[in-house]
C-alpha cells in the first residue's frame, strides 16, 4: 500500500524552548531519481534534470547496489541550544531505525520493521504512528526510492529557474497519487539535489518544512550530503553525517521495542 | 510601516516604555525557569534607575568591550528577531527603527551589562513575554551532585559550584541594576548563588511575602517556621520596603511573580551556609532565625542554552471522608518546571494513582520549561484524541495535539485518567504551565481554581550569541483550541480562590480545599 508521503517531524514548540523529538529527514539521500521516459505527466527538462543527479551520484547500478546502510553523525537545534548524537539504519524495501541522543531529552527512537511504523521518546512514550505520519520511515527504508519516481510521483514538472538559498537552480513541482506536493531544487552547477519543500504530516499536524541537502560528500564510497537542514517555521535541526557503511546492517536491529511491541499488543486486543 | 506602528512606536518613546521593557525581559525569563534570578535581577529594573546609574558608571568605568563585539552581538540580536519573530508586523513595533535608534548606543557601550542593557530596551518594545538577554555566566552549567546524569555536567571540585561564582560575579557586574530586582541587598558572599535553601516557598500576599509552604524535614520546618508568617527581613534588611519599591513599576501579577522570584532568590545560597531572617508571627510579634540552607530537592539538569535548573515532582494519596462518611481517595501531584525529568515521574504518579477519585494538579508557582511536555502530560488524562492549542510561526503552525495513553513506557497498560481532575494556578504559573492548563481547561477536562496565571505564554527560542550570551525570543504565537489567547490576559480560573494570610496561619491551603471539594461533589453527583 501507498503510504501518503510525508515527514516526521516532531519539533515541538517548546515553548517555550519546546521540542518534542526531532525529525528525521532524508539520512538516505542516495536513493534519487532515475526517470527515463518523458510523457505528459513527466516533462523532458524535469527528468533530464533528475537523471543527472543519478548520474552525479554514481549511477544507477551504483545506487542500485546498496541494499543497506549505516549512518551516524551529530544533531543540532541551534535555536535551543541542543546538540548530540545520532545513528540511521535502513535496509530496503522496508525496514528503518532511527536513534537521537540528546542531553536532558534522552533517546527518540523511531523505527519500521516491515510492518510497523513507531515512535518512543521520553515524553511521549511508545507510539504506533497512524499511516498519515509513518510515509517518511517508509521513504527512508526504500534505499532506491528514487529509483522510481515515475511510479511515486504522478506529476513532475519543470518550474524554471530560480536562485535558491543564493545558488542557482533548477525548480521542479512534484504531485504524489495522494496529490500531495512538494518541491524539489537542483544545483544548476553541480547537478546535485539542494533542497526540497514539503507539506508533512507530523505528530503536531500538518506543517510546512523545508529541507536543505549541503556539503555532498564521499561517504563510505557513496556520494551524498553531509549536512542536513530541515526548517520548520524558524526553527532549525542540523544533522550532519560523519559516517556510513553500506550493506553491513544486522537486521535485528529493527526489532520492535519491548514498551512498543506491548502497545501494538494492546491496540489489536479485541 | 503603517501609521499605526508609527503611532504605537511613538507613544512607546513618549510613555518611555524602557520602564516596561526591563520588566517584560525578565517575564522571558521566568517563564523560562530560570529560577536562579541572576539574569532577572540584572534586566529587570525601572529604566530611570537605569539610565541614572548606567549614565554615571558609563562615564567612570574604562571600556571592557569593543564596538565590533557590541555590534555583533546587537545586530545577531536584531537580525534574528527580524527573521524570526512571529508577527511579520512586529506587534506594531517598528524594528528597523528600533535598530537605528538603539544601534549608535549599542557601538558606544563600554561593557556587556550596558549593552545588556540596550538590547533589553530593543527587546522590551513588544510588550510580549519570553523576549531577553540571558548573561554568559549564568547559562554555564552549575555543578551539582544532584545533576540529572543525562546532561552529563562536569561536576566541580571546589565546594562551591563554579557557575555559582560566576553567576555571583554578573550579579555584582549588574549591581547598578539590581537596586530594585534584588530585594534584599546581597552583602552576603553566598546569597542567591547556589543550590540550596531553607526550605520555605512564599507568595506575596497584600504586598507581603508569606510563608506559603515548608518542605518537610526541611531546616525551616525544624526550627519551627509556620505558614502564614511574613517574612520581614533577611539579614537586617526590610523584604517589604523592597517588595513596595518594586510594585511602583509592575501590576499586582507581576509583583506576584517578581517578588517571589527575587525573594526565593535571596534566600538560596550554597549548600551548609546560613542565613538570617526575621518574621512577623500571626499574633504580631517578631522572631528572629537563624536557617541553614540544605540541597534542594530534585535533579538539576540543563537543557541546552538555558542555566541548570532543579526539578522536581511530589505525589501523595489524600484520603477524605465527608459528613456521610464516605471516602474519596484524591491524588495530588506537584512539580515545579517543565523540564524532560517529569516525564517519567509524572507516568509514575499516574500509574499509582490511577484508581483515585479525582485527581489535583499543582501548578502553582510553576513557571514553565519544555512546551511540548504538556501533550505528553495530557495524554494521561483525556480519553480521546485532542489538542491543548496552536502555535503559530512565521509561515506554518503546529498544534499540541494529545494522543492518550495506552500502555506505560515500561510495556504495562495504562488507560487515562477519567476522575474528576482540577488545576491549581496562581500569578507564578507562567508559560507551558499555562499552555497545559488552559489548553485543557479549553478541552473542558478540567477545572481551574486559584488565581489568575501569568499571561506569558508564547513558544520562544534560544540563540547563543557571539559573545555567548543568549537571546531568549518568542517564535511563536499560542492560542488554545477554542481561540483563547493566553499571552497577557492568562488562564482565568473556573473557581477563584486567593490564598490568604489568616488561612495559611491555620494551616489550610484555601485553593486546594476548594478543588477537594468541588471533587468530593463531582464524585457524589
Amino acid at each position: 500500500m501507498k503510504i501518503k508521503r510525508s515527514i516526521h517531524t516532531a519539533i515541538a514548540a517548546t515553548s517555550f524552548i519546546a521540542l518534542s523529538g526531532v525529525a528525521v529527514q532524508p539520512f538516505n539521500s542516495l536513493a534519487t531519481a532515475s526517470i527515463t521516459i518523458a510523457d505528459d505527466n513527466h516533462d523532458a527538462k524535469a527528468i533530464e534534470i533528475i537523471n543527472t543527479m543519478i548520474e552525479a551520484l554514481g549511477g544507477r547500478e551504483s545506487i542500485e547496489s546498496i541494499k543497506s546502510m549505516k549512518s551516524t553523525g551529530t544533531i543540532s537545534i541551534p535555536m535551543a541550544g541542543l546538540s548530540g548524537t545520532v545513528e540511521s539504519f535502513g535496509m530496503t524495501p522496508d525496514k528503518f531505525f532511527l536513534k537521537i541522543s540528546l542531553p536532558a531529552m534522552g533517546e527518540t527512537l523511531q523505527g519500521l520493521n516491515g510492518k510497523t511504523a513507531w515512535s518512543s521518546d521520553a515524553m511521549n512514550g511508545p507510539r504506533i504512528l497512524p499511516p498519515e505520519e509513518a510515509g517518511d520511515l517508509i521513504d527512508q527504508a526504500d534505499l532506491h526510492l528514487r529509483l522510481n519516481y515515475e511510479e511515486d510521483y504522478k506529476l513532475i514538472k519543470f518550474e524554471g529557474e530560480v536562485v535558491f538559498e543564493s545558488e542557482k537552480a533548477y525548480k521542479i513541482n512534484l504531485t504524489d497519487h495522494d496529490d500531495v506536493e512538494s518541491t524539489e531544487y537542483y544545483s544548476i552547477e553541480s547537478g546535485l539535489q539542494i533542497a526540497s519543500e514539503i507539506v508533512a504530516n507530523t505528530a503536531m499536524g500538518v506543517t510546512n518544512i523545508t529541507v536543505l541537502m549541503q556539503d555532498y560528500k564521499e561517504l563510505g564510497g557513496h556520494l551524498q550530503p553531509s549536512k542536513i537542514i530541515q526548517k520548520v517555521g524558524p526553527t532549525q535541526i542540523i544533522i550532519e553525517i560523519s559516517e556510513v557503511e553500506y550493506n553491513e546492517v544486522d537486521e535485528s536491529v529493527f526489532e520492535l521495542p519491548a514498551s512498543v511491541k506491548a502497545l501494538l499488543e494492546a491496540q489489536q486486543a479485541p | 510601516m503603517t501609521l499605526s506602528n508609527t503611532l504605537v512606536h511613538r507613544l512607546n518613546r513618549e510613555n518611555s516604555l524602557k520602564t516596561k521593557l526591563q520588566t517584560y525581559t525578565l517575564r522571558l525569563i521566568l517563564a523560562a525557569g530560570l529560577t536562579t534570578s541572576i539574569t532577572l535581577t540584572a534586566c529587570s529594573s525601572s529604566q530611570e534607575v537605569v539610565e541614572k546609574k548606567s549614565s554615571v558608571k558609563q562615564s567612570e568605568q574604562a571600556r571592557t568591550i569593543t564596538t565590533d563585539e557590541a555590534l555583533a552581538d546587537f545586530d545577531a540580536m536584531w537580525n534574528i528577531i527580524n527573521e524570526t519573530h512571529f508577527d511579520p508586523e512586529f506587534n506594531g513595533v517598528d524594528w528597523e527603527a528600533v535598530r537605528d535608534e538603539l544601534r549608535p548606543q549599542a557601538a558606544d557601550a563600554r561593557n556587556r551589562s550596558a549593552l545588556r542593557g540596550i538590547m533589553s530596551d530593543a527587546l522590551g518594545r513588544f510588550g510580549q513575554s519570553h523576549f531577553g538577554i540571558i548573561p554568559d555566566a549564568s547559562a554555564e552549567p552549575k555543578a551539582s551532585k544532584n545533576t540529572d546524569s543525562a546532561s552529563t555536567q562536569t561536576p566541580s571540585n571546589s565546594s562551591i559550584p563554579s557557575a555559582s561564582v560566576d553567576s555571583h560575579r554578573v550579579v555584582e557586574e549588574f549591581d547598578g541594576y539590581n537596586e530594585i530586582e534584588v530585594v534584599v541587598p546581597d552583602n552576603s558572599a553566598t546569597d542567591g548563588a547556589g543550590d540550596a535553601d531553607t526550605g520555605i516557598d512564599i507568595r506575596i500576599i497584600d504586598g507581603e511575602a508569606v510563608v506559603s509552604s515548608i518542605r518537610d524535614q526541611s531546616p525551616a520546618q525544624l526550627v519551627g517556621v509556620r505558614t502564614g508568617w511574613v517574612l520581614n527581613a533577611a539579614r537586617g534588611h526590610s523584604v517589604k520596603a523592597k517588595l513596595d519599591q518594586l510594585a511602583k513599576y509592575v501590576d499586582e501579577n507581576e509583583l506576584e511573580i517578581h517578588g517571589v522570584s527575587a525573594v526565593k532568590n535571596t534566600l538560596q545560597g550554597p549548600e551548609n551556609t546560613n542565613i538570617d531572617l526575621t518574621f512577623e508571627k500571626g499574633d504580631g510579634s517578631l522572631i528572629d532565625l537563624n536557617i541553614a540552607r540544605e540541597p534542594m530537592p530534585g535533579e538539576f539538569v540543563k537543557f541546552g542554552n538555558l542555566p541548570p535548573m532543579s526539578t522536581h515532582l511530589q505525589w501523595e494519596k489524600i484520603s477524605n471522608v465527608d459528613p456521610s462518611g464516605q471516602q474519596s481517595d484524591i491524588g495530588l501531584i506537584a512539580f515545579n518546571i517543565w523540564m524532560i525529568p517529569i516525564a517519567p515521574k509524572f507516568e509514575r504518579a499516574m500509574y499509582e494513582l490511577r484508581d483515585t477519585d479525582g485527581l489535583i494538579i499543582d501548578l502553582r508557582g510553576n513557571p514553565g520549561g519544555v512546551g511540548a511536555l504538556s501533550s505528553a502530560v495530557s495524554r494521561f488524562l483525556v480519553s480521546e484524541k485532542g489538542s491543548l492549542g496552536t502555535m503559530t510561526m512565521r509561515g506554518t503552525e503546529l498544534k499540541f495535539n494529545i494522543e492518550p495513553v495506552v500502555v506505560t513506557t515500561w510495556g504495562e497498560r495504562l488507560a487515562p485518567y477519567t476522575g474528576p481532575i482540577a488545576i491549581l494556578t496562581d500569578a507564578g504559573s507562567a508559560s507551558t504551565s499555562e499552555v497545559f492548563a488552559g489548553g485543557l481547561q479549553s478541552l473542558g477536562r478540567v477545572k481551574v481554581f486559584g488565581t489568575r496565571s501569568a499571561g506569558m505564554a508564547l513558544p520562544a527560542g534560544m540563540d547563543k550569541l557571539p559573545s555567548g550570551d543568549v537571546l531568549l525570543h518568542a517564535i511563536a504565537n499560542y492560542v488554545t483550541s477554542t481561540g483563547q489567547l493566553l499571552e497577557h490576559g492568562g488562564v482565568i480560573p473556573d473557581y477563584k480562590v486567593e490564598l490568604t494570610r489568616k488561612d495559611l496561619l491555620n494551616g489550610i491551603d484555601s485553593p486546594r480545599d476548594a478543588a477537594e471539594r468541588w471533587i468530593a461533589e463531582s464524585i457524589s453527583e
